[in-house]
């Protein structure tokens, strides 16, 4: 398999170097002779060795015919390697899709894979080394779509790394591949987290903002009525009960916003992300209950509004905010 | 990441044919003990595709390992042999069977498989070996493209594709078999053990019964540049028998062994041996011979011959040596002169050697040859007498004449049972020149030979096993005399083939006495005469020929010159090849379109429609929907089809030539 950047041998640092210009992001790639890169594979090797032990058997036993098996099976390496080159040659590798997750989720991509040339190709694994990887075969002029997966951790875009399209076909004694860079971009929403302790600054500053009351709550206290049977004991109204001998429950109330506004700037903490997930997951629940919101996000406004379209535009906003590139 | 490769169903399949296609090409050469173990783990793995079984525990793989060492230890094979060798490769070649899990697995199997496809040649190297060993290499190159799959294809496609590759690998193959350099064995190596049917021995003991004569096999092959000896000259001469114990004749000297191998033996004590008398200065005939291999020093050459080649030695009885055994087909040319006056000076040493009679034995004939010396004027009359006592006695030719026992077997055979093949005359007439004081000595060979028109060259079988007697005549050398030609004329006038179809015991078991019927015959001669170029050009294609070769394709040669030139001749195959490559692909239908698309436009342009570079063939039906010429119904059929093949899924080339045919013949 394909070794990753981090690899530390200065070979491959200078071979990736070398790969990196020769690899820009692009929408579309051809596969072709710039950035096939081909080697005998360990099989390869192998035959080699295999190769030298027969032509040492035909040295010593002055044997012609073993000669003749030795040079088939060497001849076998090179034509090998044609084969297997023109197994990928002229693919034609376009990014085709996102869907957008959250992070620690796994985002989708989606790609295409054309075959152009009018050749059967078989034996082509695609993907990212130690990810998402799919083994496919091409029918001449076939295009087939393929959906692969990566790990997401943190909010914002995620364009994907060099993805490997590796061969042994036909033969398995040579190793064919290319990289591409796709010119593609995942959105990734921040993880939505809800936080106990801006739950409840943001009700005390939002106080006048709350609109409807809705009765038989738990927020706030909204007044004295006599004791039902069913009340908890927290709810019992001790004063009433020391002066009356009465008892008496407390009642509250909850509110019912008819709508919201999620303000970044109100909210207290130091984290940022911590914030932005609070407000990804308060996104959802709104969403959840059908109930409008609007976000500010210091300049940036979203108006009061919901349904689908606007999760999405909400979510979008959290995700790329701070972000340089925020369209 | 370190992926298990699994194999596919097809990928076992293919393995377990390629395994018991090898197997069997080795089922003549090796124990037959191993078509069990064979037959086991093959039986055990299609238990597995099929799904019946799993695969074996350690315990089974152990037991099958102990099993197999045992059976090579106990089989009294040398365990430092290639035979030992090749049954390893075979035993874990099958073995591996019980633990072909993931590709690895596959890919040793292959790889062990190619191997044995070329240690199959150091047994033998015929072209049945090598049509064979063609068809192994289709079928384990398209194991190993299989392995490769990760899902089963059709079986054709991998051989088809297989074939192809192989294919395509002829002139690289060629240009390396032709112009690597040829050197010398690193190591001797031990050779395979001798499994050849050979009628020629260096021990002749007449009284024992041979089926030697019943071997169709054959013993050489030999083309001549000037006259084809005639039938009653073809002598081919082999180990000269000297010494009789009364019942087994040997050569006189245990010599090649000791001698053979001293790189000075001609300052030894065995000088003498490697010195002939024969006249280089007179007229010869060239001719060569292709050897099958025998696995012995000695070669079969016409009295008296030298030969060209630096690795045959001519001894002092006119017999031809190889310095190694001949264990493949070995080319020799020779050049042979003139049979007259042979040694007229004969050594004292040669003369003891060639009057030894054992003491005591056979009184009758003794008696009967002073009685005969008595009456004969002359050596040579003497010799004449006994021949045509032969001849007009009642002795017979017979391949089955019973065996001989007691001390006196020759006074047994020339007085009581009268009936003996060529070894039970040439003995007896040997001991009777030299009871008679004439020096005399067994000379055993190859009588005779089969033209073969098709191929220009004699074929020599092992049926055509022969022994005759030489006898030294004051003033004329050694001559050659054949009592069997007396008591049997046929056998050496024809081809004992033809001679001997009627005697007991000829090839009976063979299926060779039906080879009378000429088509068959013509078919095994035109085979032969292949054979002969395959030996010719394929198997003795040495440093000589391609130094030849060499030279006939690029003129004088020096050994840099010669390396300039093979690594051009190299490059420029190489990029002829790689051309060739580049045309070889399968046709692509994209630019079957494009052709067609482009012929059409311009029969179209003819009668004023024009089709510019956007238009798609869709569009171009739409815009002649509408017309009503009698051309247009096959047009718009085809533009269908090729809509078709460019953008749907369905891509039928047939159809689209079909469709397009239609469309020139309107148009």
């Amino acid at each position: 398999m394909a070794k990753s950047d981090t690899s530390t041998s200065s070979f491959d640092k200078h071979f990736y170097k070398w790969v990196k210009a020769r690899t820009p992001r692009q929408k579309e790639t051809i596969l072709n002779q710039k950035r096939i890169y081909i080697i005998p594979s360990k099989a390869g090797l192998a035959l080699l060795v295999l190769f030298l032990l027969l032509i040492l058997l035909g040295i010593n036993f002055q044997n012609n015919l073993v000669y003749l098996i030795a040079f088939w099976l060497l001849a076998l390496l090179v034509v090998n390697i044609l084969y297997t080159y023109r197994n990928l040659s002229g693919l034609l590798v376009r990014s085709v899709h996102t869907e957008p997750c959250f992070a620690g989720e796994r985002a989708e991509f989606v790609f295409e894979v054309v075959e152009q040339s009018g050749r059967f190709r078989s034996g082509i694994q695609l993907g990212w080394p130690s990810e998402d990887q799919v083994m496919v075969e091409l029918q001449p002029h076939q295009t087939i779509q393929l959906r692969l997966t990566l790990p997401t951790e943190y909010r914002g875009w995620l364009e994907p790394e060099r993805m490997a399209i590796v061969t042994r076909y036909p033969t398995g004694l040579a190793r064919a591949w290319s990289y591409v860079l796709p010119k593609i971009r995942a959105t990734v929403y921040p993880r939505p987290v809800l936080m106990a302790a801006l739950i409840t600054s943001h009700l005390n500053l939002d106080d006048e903002e709350q609109g409807k009351e809705i009765p038989m709550g738990s927020t706030d206290f909204s007044g004295v009525r006599n004791y039902q049977p069913g009340d908890s004991m927290k709810q019992i109204h001790w004063p009433q009960l020391a002066k009356t001998g009465q008892l008496a429950s407390r009642e509250f109330v909850d509110y019912q916003a008819d709508d919201h506004w999620l303000d970044l700037s109100v909210l207290t903490g130091n984290e940022l992300e911590t914030k932005l997930s609070h407000l990804s997951a308060r996104v959802l629940d709104l969403h959840q209950k059908s109930v409008p919101w609007g976000l500010k996000l210091f300049t940036r406004e979203l108006a009061m509004n919901q349904g689908d379209q606007h999760r999405v535009r909400s979510l979008t906003a959290l995700a790329l905010f701070g972000l340089q590139d925020e369209d | 990441m370190k992926t298990e490769y699994q194999i596919t169903q097809a990928g076992l399949g293919w393995l377990i044919v390629a395994q018991l296609l090898v197997m069997v090409a080795f089922l003549n050469e090796l124990p037959y003990w191993l078509v069990p173990v064979f037959i086991f783990s093959a039986a055990w793995r299609f238990r597995i595709i099929r799904g019946h079984w799993s695969s074996p525990g350690w315990q089974v793989k152990g037991f099958g390992v102990f099993l197999s060492i045992s059976g090579v230890l106990l089989s009294d094979i040398n365990p430092l042999s290639l035979e030992a060798a090749t049954i390893l490769l075979l035993l874990g070649f099958s073995l591996k069977n019980l633990e072909l899990n993931h590709r690895r697995d596959g890919i040793v199997v292959v790889y062990i498989g190619f191997f044995l496809v070329a240690t199959r040649f150091l047994y033998s190297q015929t072209l049945l070996t090598m049509g064979y060993a063609i068809l192994l290499m289709v079928v384990l190159t398209a194991s190993l493209i299989s392995l490769h799959q990760h899902r089963s294809h059709p079986w054709r496609q991998n051989f088809k594709l297989s074939t192809v590759m192989l294919l395509l690998c002829m002139p690289l193959m060629l240009a390396g078999y032709l112009f690597f350099p040829r050197l010398p064995p690193i190591w001797s190596v031990p050779l395979p053990d001798n499994k050849a049917v050979s009628g020629v021995t260096d021990l002749m003991s007449p009284g024992d019964i041979s089926d030697i004569a019943r071997s169709g096999a054959l013993a050489f092959r030999a083309t001549f540049e000037g006259k084809v000896p005639d039938p009653v000259d073809r002598y081919w001469r082999g180990p000269v028998l000297s010494q009789f114990d009364g019942k087994s004749w040997s050569p006189a000297q245990e010599f090649f062994q000791k001698s053979l191998l001293l790189p000075d033996r001609l300052n030894t004590e065995f000088s003498a041996l490697f010195q002939t008398d024969i006249d280089t200065a007179g007229s010869y005939e060239s001719y060569r011979v292709i050897y099958e291999p025998n696995y012995q020093h000695w070669l079969f050459s016409l009295t008296p011959s030298i030969s060209v080649n630096a690795d045959i030695e001519s001894t002092y009885d006119y017999q031809q040596i190889s310095r190694q055994k001949v264990t493949s087909p070995l080319q020799v040319s020779f050049r042979k002169y003139d049979r007259e006056n042979l040694q007229l000076e004969l050594p004292e040493w040669i003369r003891q050697q060639s009057l030894q009679v054992p003491d005591g034995l056979n009184p009758m004939t003794k008696s009967f040859v002073e009685q005969m010396m008595g009456a004969s004027a002359s050596e040579t009359e003497f010799a004449l007498s006994l021949l045509n006592w032969f001849s007009n006695e009642p002795y017979f030719y017979s391949l089955s004449p019973g065996q001989l026992s007691g001390d006196h077997q020759i006074d047994q055979f020339l007085f009581d049972t009268r009936k003996g093949f060529c070894a039970h005359f040439a003995s007896s007439f040997t001991q009777m020149m030299r009871m008679a004081g004439l020096p005399a000595r067994v000379v055993t060979g190859y009588q005779g030979g089969e033209w073969n028109e098709a191929g220009q060259f004699l074929a020599v079988h092992q049926f055509d096993a022969h022994a005759w007697v030489e006898v030294w005549f004051e003033g004329r050398g050694w001559m050659l005399l054949d009592p069997t030609a007396w008591v049997a004329p046929n056998r050496i006038e024809q081809s004992s083939r033809e001679a001997l179809s009627g005697t007991e015991g000829f090839l009976s078991d063979s299926l060779l006495d039906q080879l009378q019927f000429t088509l068959f015959n013509q078919i095994r001669m035109k085979f032969g005469a292949w054979q002969h170029q395959w030996q010719r050009w394929v198997l003795n294609y040495d440093r000589d020929d391609q130094f030849q070769l060499m030279s006939q394709l690029f003129g004088d040669m020096n050994l840099s010159r010669m390396l300039w030139t093979a690594g051009g001749f190299i490059a420029v195959l190489g990029f002829v090849w790689l051309a060739v490559l580049g045309l070889f692909k399968t046709e692509d239908p994209s630019t079957l379109q494009y052709r067609q698309w482009q012929i059409l436009r311009k029969k179209l342009l003819a009668k004023n429609i024009t089709i510019d570079a956007t238009t798609t063939p869709l569009m171009l039906a739409r815009q002649l929907e509408h017309r009503s010429e009698p051309w247009i119904k096959p047009v718009l059929e085809y533009l269908r089809l090729l809509n078709y093949s460019l953008y749907g899924s369905e891509n039928n080339k047939h159809r689209l030539i079909a469709g397009f045919k239609q469309v020139k013949r309107k148009l």
